[in-house]
């Protein structure tokens, strides 16, 4: 616990010191909020009346994790049966497990106590002390470069064949592993569940019979490339979910959900980094070496190190290292 | 483009607002109390009853209202606004959908005519879709372009074919054929013939009017009821709602009914009752295809029923927590039919 109210006080900081960038969404009184805490708890239900009140709650609260709803209702604050949809942002989460084959090269296993590690597939117990073991992802250069190209693929789809402008779709980097995309337009909005299906199916290629599809092609019609992106669909059909907000951090990384101005050019690893550079010591049970910012750090192996807090509590949130001082206040 | 259609349109199409302005503009006295001395174009009052009996039992019974070319298209148009007070006045939602699939055809009909035959008919046929159902085409040589959006609004749920993703789409339209084009029509048509039927007071009916809707009852589909005990999973259940209120359930629908119900143990005879509400019901080809499913003709094979992803991916899953850990609505607990 003493270890998640160090995380805390530098969440504190970012939110602090960033709340008038931190935007609120389109019709922000009528979206439902909710939050984690650093207990763990989980509250929903919220309802700010504008930007300024939002940002506020941010420095005050300072949430583990922050979320917004698709959603826009007449009553975000009542129970969800009688909130009163209104419509809802189209939105796609593609996650890097999704996409990458290397990740699962660079992924491993921990034991939550003794710290041993390993190369997956995990075993059902630590090998050493019998202890529960956890699973991380890893990401790399590479890896996260098959994740964007298939957010590159999905901005493909969305543009060509749905005819969307690219001032309906905003992108984010989720803030951990993956991509955010939303649709503003106004005909999907009012989509429900069943056509959002439709939509998802379609970017997935669930279903996709190509002798079917032969015969649909107009007369003189030229051939689509169809390519496979494979979204998360209980995301995008799930019209009621409250998804992470924007330029909020992500709990289990440290990094934020940022805004992609160029999906070509944008390295999560530098531009989703906004914790402070201030040098903090930590014990690294086990680190391998990743880049923040154009500099790699580690690997790191059952060793007290000095490295920037965005290192440090990307680590500390990974569950491979803690924090040698308690630092929280 | 209000002028682009004359009296001849609006009979072949009589249920687009502007056909129904047209009739009552054209009638201003046009009331329930006074169908027994309405007099169009010098026709007395029994020759426009005639037409809608006419218009309202062939339709009713065979699912395809007349197309009533060699009646006056005054008459025709009037017919249909009386023969729609008639069905309001049954007040029963399967009549409400037999009548409006049987007239929804009959304009399909005319709007398949017109893209096939006339020079000017897909001008013609644009225009028709795009005022019944407010969406914006584009025409191609063999067929035309509609918004996506609208495209997954209308299309037939649960049909391969239909599926966005087996479709051609390109910067936010989707291709359709002539013949797809129409079938939506027909569907678009027939919800908003309902949709005008229900948003209509109850007639107080008296006269002819009352004797032609007495005909009509003796007309109308009486399905058995067919008892059951047992839950049905949710799958089922929806579709068989959907039935009894007369809605015009997808093929891949009722293909799903038919398997289930037969694998657990529904009679053919039984199944084919239950279709009976069907607004589209015809009992010869309905017979042929339960028979067929149940194995007794054909093949001689008795058709599985569809695996729960499947019906996921054809949007005929309603899942509930019940569902859990199944793969097939056949295992959704134990069915006992009751005769």
């Amino acid at each position: 616990m003493e270890q998640l109210q160090t995380v805390k006080k530098f969440f504190r900081w970012y939110y602090f010191n960033n709340s008038e960038k931190i935007k609120a969404p389109e019709s922000t009184e009528s979206r439902e909020f909710g939050y984690r805490d650093f207990n763990g708890n989980m509250v929903r239900h919220l309802s700010f009346k504008s930007e300024g009140e939002y940002r506020a709650f941010l420095v005050k609260t300072v949430p583990k994790s922050v979320y917004y709803s698709v959603a826009f209702y007449i009553d975000p604050t009542a129970p969800m049966e009688s909130k009163g949809w209104i419509k809802a942002d189209l939105v796609f989460d593609i996650d890097i497990k999704d996409v990458s084959e290397k990740i699962k090269e660079n992924s491993f296993w921990i034991c939550k106590k003794c710290h041993s590690f390993g190369r997956l597939p995990a075993p059902k117990v630590c090998p050493n002390c019998g202890s529960e073991v956890e699973e991380v992802e890893w990401v790399c250069d590479e890896c996260l470069n098959e994740v964007k190209g298939a957010a590159l693929d999905l901005l493909n789809i969305l543009t060509e064949d749905f005819g969307l402008s690219k001032k309906e779709i905003s992108i984010y980097f989720s803030g951990n592993n993956g991509y955010h995309f939303y649709v503003y337009n106004e005909e999907m909005r009012k989509m429900g569940q069943q056509e959002r299906m439709e939509i998802v199916d379609y970017i997935t290629m669930k279903g996709f019979d190509s002798s079917v599809y032969s015969k649909n092609i107009p007369e003189n019609g030229f051939m689509i490339n169809r390519k496979r992106v494979p979204v998360d669909p209980n995301v995008t059909v799930d019209i009621k979910r409250v998804f992470r907000a924007p330029d909020s951090l992500h709990d289990e990384s440290g990094l934020a959900k940022k805004e992609v101005d160029s999906l070509e050019s944008f390295d999560p690893l530098d531009k989703a980094v906004v914790l402070p550079e201030e040098p903090v010591e930590v014990l690294m049970y086990y680190m391998p070496s990743i880049r923040f910012k154009g500099e790699t750090f580690g690997p790191y192996k059952q060793e007290k190190v000095k490295v920037p807090a965005y290192v440090a509590v990307y680590a500390v949130l990974k569950g491979l290292a803690e924090f040698t001082e308690n630092r929280s206040g | 483009m209000e002028s682009f259609l004359g009296v001849e349109d609006y009979a072949k199409y009589p249920f687009l607002p502007e056909s129904i302005s047209y009739a009552l503009r054209r009638n201003p006295n046009l009331s329930v109390d006074k169908i027994d001395s309405i007099e169009i174009m010098g026709f007395e009052p029994k020759v426009v009853l005639d037409v809608t009996r006419k218009r309202l039992i062939t339709g009713i019974k065979s699912g395809v209202s007349p197309k009533l070319d060699d009646v006056h298209h005054e008459i025709s148009l009037v017919s249909f606004i009386i023969s729609m007070i008639a069905v309001r006045f049954i007040d029963d939602q399967v009549v409400y959908s037999r009548f409006a699939i049987a007239e929804a055809r009959r304009s399909e009909g005319y709007l398949l005519e017109e893209i096939e035959k006339n020079p000017r008919g897909k001008d013609v046929a644009k225009v028709i879709f795009e005022k019944v159902s407010n969406v914006k085409l584009n025409q191609l040589d063999q067929g035309f372009l509609i918004p996506l959006s609208d495209f997954i609004k209308f299309s037939v749920k649960g049909e391969t074919s239909w599926k966005l993703v087996n479709r051609w789409v390109y910067m936010g339209n989707v291709y359709v054929k002539h013949n797809e084009l129409a079938h939506m029509f027909r569907e678009i048509s027939m919800k908003s013939i309902i949709e005008r039927i229900n948003k209509m007071p109850k007639p107080a009916v008296k006269g002819s009017l009352l004797e032609l809707i007495k005909e009509i009852e003796e007309a109308k589909p009486r399905p058995r009821t067919i008892a059951y005990t047992g839950k049905m999973p949710p799958c089922i259940e929806f579709q068989m709602n959907q039935l009894k209120q007369g809605v015009n359930i997808p093929h891949s629908a009722r293909f799903l009914l038919a398997t289930y119900l037969i694998n657990i143990g529904w009679n053919p005879e039984d199944i084919v009752e239950l279709f009976r509400t069907a607004p589209d019901f015809n009992e010869k080809i309905t017979k042929y295809q339960v028979m067929q499913i149940s194995g007794a003709k054909g093949s001689g094979t008795k058709y599985m029923v569809p695996s729960c992803e499947k019906l996921l991916t054809l949007n005929l899953c309603k899942r509930d927590e019940t569902c859990d850990n199944i793969k097939n609505p056949l295992q959704y607990g134990r069915f006992k039919k009751r005769t």
